[in-house]
């Protein structure tokens, strides 16, 4: 499988086609892996659409009346999905790697919304800063796609986070028991983010962690005196960035190591993402546990 | 301590030591601001290096302000002196005022490998002039035992300076540093600074400090250069010597080696005038060596000419002259006692054979002659004492006396080295003892002294102080030597005829006659001896006033009065030719003076030296690189160096401190998404 580069995935100014490259590329390396989680208990049949697994097919109703149809199961019909995109104002920052954390985020979610949306999945997509920027709820037409690009194509970093208060108000959009995916830097007070996550688990729901970071955010590759200007606050900075760098990377390890424990004892799933690493490869990943 | 500069208009360059602080702060506020997702983490890890970055800063800056101040600093020529706290803040003045003291003896002309010291010293001179800021004020002293020449104060005319000491020439005379204490009392006097440096270009030969050095209140600072001590070699003490006996003559020369170098086998030449007539191999350990003699003959009434050794580096001092006057014929006079007896056979017809120029007179005439005239005089047989012996033997006479058949009345004379007995008639021979190192090379056994027979002679017996030169079969002596008064006496105890021996007939009488003559006259000078030192005044009787011409060809007239005249102008070695109308030519042999060891080139240890000037002796200079040492002893020690090794070393420290982090081998990016 060839992996697409980032960079160049950034250049292309279509989601739709990128999310397009995108689930080909998972696809193609998932053809020799079953999908899992697929109950023997028969929900209803749906017309067979290309890069469906034939072994799906119901014969049966192919013999009868020469027509495709899949057999669809109880379980994969009743995932509802919630992505929540931040779309702070820090995750705008795009250091050197040429993409920004955000259409990092936004091309991840597009994929997995269009993959889930492939499985007759209900996906509902929602971006937020200060507060939800728009809420799409759950659909599991494909149909409800263009919708869900639109948005995420016009989506630009907006303000400060206020990531807890916009999971706490989430909930009431949670209807029945869901996949909650949270695509995030995760930049806010880390015990009360991963409390209102831990919440959600709480609550049986399962809880999906994309901690999209940009590689020069973990390395700091800075050096000399530099004036930093952060993102949200537009407060300046000056500082060495050669006298602080081992302490640094020292504070952000232990932020994504804080991180990954909180939510490895929790049962959240957590994702590392640095933004010039392959989406595909990454969905893989996610799609083959 | 004092520190001073050698461009200290460098140092208004010091204000740009404060660009690291204003480039700081410049750049603080121009640095365009680089967005970043978030800055919590910088403020947190900001606080965490709070403290260690404070003082890193701090120091950085530091490290980079110093490094300009150092840097600038070292381009001002600091210098540093030590000195007391009173006059420190005086020193930079005070060194430069500079006195050179050169030194021009003889021992200067030393070759040390291409130039003589002299020359060299004149080098160092002219680049110390050249050295000195503008503002010094040089004066220059020439010495040797005298002062030959100085500037006439301190001036800072640099150009007068370098044309005085080009024109200064090494001399030919010895060394006497105390001379040149009076010249620098007038230099600094009616000065009122207290300290001044001088500057010593000299060999530093031991012969140069036996005399004291009056300070009269002076107080300066003493330099010397230093030097290794030479090895040297000298001819000295040439004399020239005529042998009667032998008709030539002889010159006599030692040679001097000082220092620890061995010469091994000399080779000395021997001239008369301009002309070599002979060459000897000699050795040459250390101290005085007398060298064998060497025998020329000569006609001429003078000779004159060079004793010449080759092979060291000091050329001056191996060269000698000498100039000698060839002694007239003795004057002789003999008295017989038996003068009637005269004719072939007697005893004068048998001296008169030996010395046909001699004067003969019978005992009676002897009351008449004038002894004094004469060099020698022979009493043959004579019979009676005389006071007129006495006398003239007491002046420093020279008597041969022969006994005979008449003598007996001669027994009682105070003046013989024996005491007379009786006459023995037994024929008897005679044993020699005459050595012919001391009896003019005459040896008795060349000429068949074995066959002296005599048959008749005196008994008798040695008196105290004479020396038995030949004496009987019996042990009486048959020739006797002794002295009366200031003469000498020799005495035969036989006859000068045939009557009481056969000595007359046989080959050696006339060798020996001659030899006993020239023996009596051994301590008769050979020579008027015209030997002068360099520098020294000639004062010689003349009938005439004379011109004298010296050895570089120039003529000069000498002064003169009073039946003398006067010649202060022997400058240099040689053979100086004095001439005046109808008068033979005279030569005057001048040479070095070795009197002060001058030619010994021991070099003055420097805790002698130290001794010497009592305490103002600051040091020596090395022979190499005292170019920075002599600055650093005027300016002060030379700090720019260390200053750029501090500034070096800074500049490491910057480097170090500026790029602190180290990056790690594994990013946090990779670490994360292993452990992810």
């Amino acid at each position: 499988m060839k992996l697409l580069d980032p960079v160049e995935l950034s250049r292309i100014s279509n989601l739709r086609l990128k999310v397009n490259l995108v689930v080909e590329g998972v696809l193609a390396g998932l053809h020799s892996s079953p999908y899992r989680g697929h109950s023997q208990e028969f929900a209803q049949h749906r017309e067979y659409a290309p890069g469906d697994d034939p072994r799906y097919l119901d014969w049966k109703i192919l013999g009868r009346t020469e027509k495709l149809f899949l057999k669809q199961f109880q379980d994969e019909t009743n995932l509802r999905a919630h992505i929540l995109l931040d779309s702070s104002a820090s995750m705008g920052f795009k250091g050197s790697s040429g993409i920004s954390k955000l259409d990092f985020g936004k091309l991840v979610a597009a994929s997995l919304t269009y993959l889930l949306l492939r499985q007759e999945d209900a996906v509902s997509v929602s971006a937020f800063a200060e507060k939800l920027s728009f809420y799409i709820p759950p659909r599991h037409q494909l149909s409800h796609m263009p919708l869900i690009f639109e948005k995420l194509e016009t989506l630009s970093p907006g303000d400060e986070t206020s990531f807890v208060s916009v999971l706490r108000d989430f909930g009431k959009h949670i209807k029945k028991r869901s996949l909650l995916v949270i695509i995030s830097d995760l930049m806010g007070d880390a015990g009360e983010i991963i409390k209102a996550l831990k919440y959600y688990k709480f609550r049986h729901h399962e809880v999906m962690v994309f901690h999209v970071l940009n590689r020069g955010e973990l390395d700091f590759a800075y050096s000399g005196e530099t004036v930093f200007r952060d993102l949200e606050s537009a407060a300046e900075l000056f500082c060495d960035a050669d006298e602080i760098a081992d302490s640094y990377r020292k504070i952000v390890s232990a932020f994504v190591e804080t991180f990954k424990s909180a939510f490895r004892k929790s049962g959240i799933t957590y994702n590392l993402c640095l933004t010039d690493s392959a989406v595909e490869t990454l969905l893989a990943r996610i799609l083959k546990q | 301590m004092n520190i001073s500069f050698l461009n200290p208009s460098v140092l208004l360059a010091l204000p740009i030591a404060a660009l690291p602080i204003v480039l700081h702060l410049i750049r603080k506020k121009k640095n365009a601001a680089v967005p970043f997702s978030h800055i919590k983490f910088l403020k947190l890890a900001i606080e965490r290096k709070k403290g260690s970055s404070r003082l890193r800063k701090l120091l950085l800056l530091s490290a980079r302000v110093l490094f300009l101040l150092l840097i600038i600093t070292a381009f001002a020529g600091p210098r540093i002196q030590y000195g007391a706290p009173g006059r420190a803040e005086k020193n930079a003045e005070l060194s430069r005022e500079l006195v050179l003291l050169i030194d021009t003896s003889f021992s200067m002309r030393y070759n040390d490998g291409g130039k003589n010291r002299f020359d060299e010293y004149i080098l160092k001179a002219k680049k110390i002039v050249s050295l000195l800021p503008g503002s010094a004020r040089i004066g220059v002293i020439a010495y040797s035992n005298r002062v030959e020449s100085t500037t006439p104060g301190l001036t800072n005319d640099k150009n007068y300076i370098l044309s005085f000491l080009s024109q200064l020439k090494p001399t030919y005379r010895t060394t006497d540093i105390s001379c040149a204490a009076e010249p620098l009392k007038e230099f600094f006097a009616g000065n009122s600074i207290a300290d001044k440096t001088v500057l010593l270009l000299s060999d530093l030969a031991a012969h140069g400090f036996t005399a004291p050095f009056n300070y009269g209140g002076m107080n300066f600072k003493l330099l010397g250069f230093d030097n290794s001590e030479a090895s040297n070699l000298s001819i000295r003490d040439v004399s020239a010597e005529f042998s009667e006996s032998q008709d030539k003559w002889s010159l006599n020369a030692r040679v001097f080696s000082s220092g620890e170098r061995q010469y091994g086998s000399l080779a000395i030449s021997y001239y008369s005038g301009m002309t070599k007539i002979g060459a000897v191999q000699a050795e040459a350990p250390k101290g005085e060596t007398p060298v064998k003699p060497f025998y020329f003959k000569s006609t001429a009434g003078v000779v004159n000419g060079s004793v010449r050794l080759t092979g060291d580096n000091l050329q001056a001092d191996n060269c000698y002259y000498y100039s000698a006057l060839k002694p007239g014929k003795a004057a002789l006079c003999v008295i017989d006692g038996d003068p009637g007896a005269g004719g072939s056979g007697s005893e004068s017809y048998y001296l008169h054979t030996a010395f046909p120029e001699a004067d003969v007179f019978g005992e009676s005439e002897a009351e008449a002659v004038a002894f004094e005239k004469y060099d020698v005089v022979m009493l043959l047989n004579i019979r009676d004492n005389s006071d007129k012996y006495n006398a003239y033997l007491k002046n420093g006479g020279k008597v041969m006396v022969f006994l005979g058949n008449h003598s007996a009345g001669l027994a009682q004379a105070e003046f013989l080295p024996c005491e007379i007995a009786s006459v023995f008639e037994t024929p008897l021979s005679v044993k020699w003892n005459i050595s012919p190192k001391d009896f003019q090379g005459f040896n008795p056994a060349e000429f068949e002294s074995q066959n002296i027979s005599v048959k008749s002679g005196y008994a008798s017996t040695p008196g105290a102080g004479s020396a038995v030169l030949a004496a009987y079969d019996s042990g009486w002596p048959f020739l006797c030597e002794g002295t009366y008064g200031r003469g000498r006496v020799l005495l035969f105890t036989t006859t000068a005829d045939r009557d009481w021996n056969n000595l007359p007939s046989k080959p050696i009488f006339l060798p020996l006659m001659r030899a006993a003559v020239a023996h009596l006259l051994s301590d008769r000078k050979t020579a008027a001896e015209p030997y002068y030192k360099v520098g020294e005044i000639v004062r010689r009787k003349s009938l005439k006033p004379v011109s004298i011409t010296g050895p570089d060809g120039k003529r000069a007239k000498a002064a003169y009065f009073n039946g003398e005249y006067e010649y202060s102008m022997a400058n240099e070695p040689g053979i100086y030719e004095v001439k005046a109308d109808g008068l033979p030519d005279e030569y005057l042999a001048v040479n070095l003076d070795y009197s002060t060891g001058e030619d010994a080139l021991k070099r003055f240890a420097d805790s002698e030296l130290r001794e010497y000037w009592e305490g103002r002796f600051a040091g020596l200079l090395p022979a190499a690189g005292w170019e920075d040492e002599l600055a650093s002893i005027l300016y002060g020690k030379e700090l720019s160096r260390y200053l750029l090794l501090a500034a070096l070393l800074l500049l490491i420290a910057e480097i170090l401190l500026a790029n602190p982090g180290v990056r790690p081998k594994e990013l946090s990016s990779e670490k994360a998404a292993r452990s992810f």
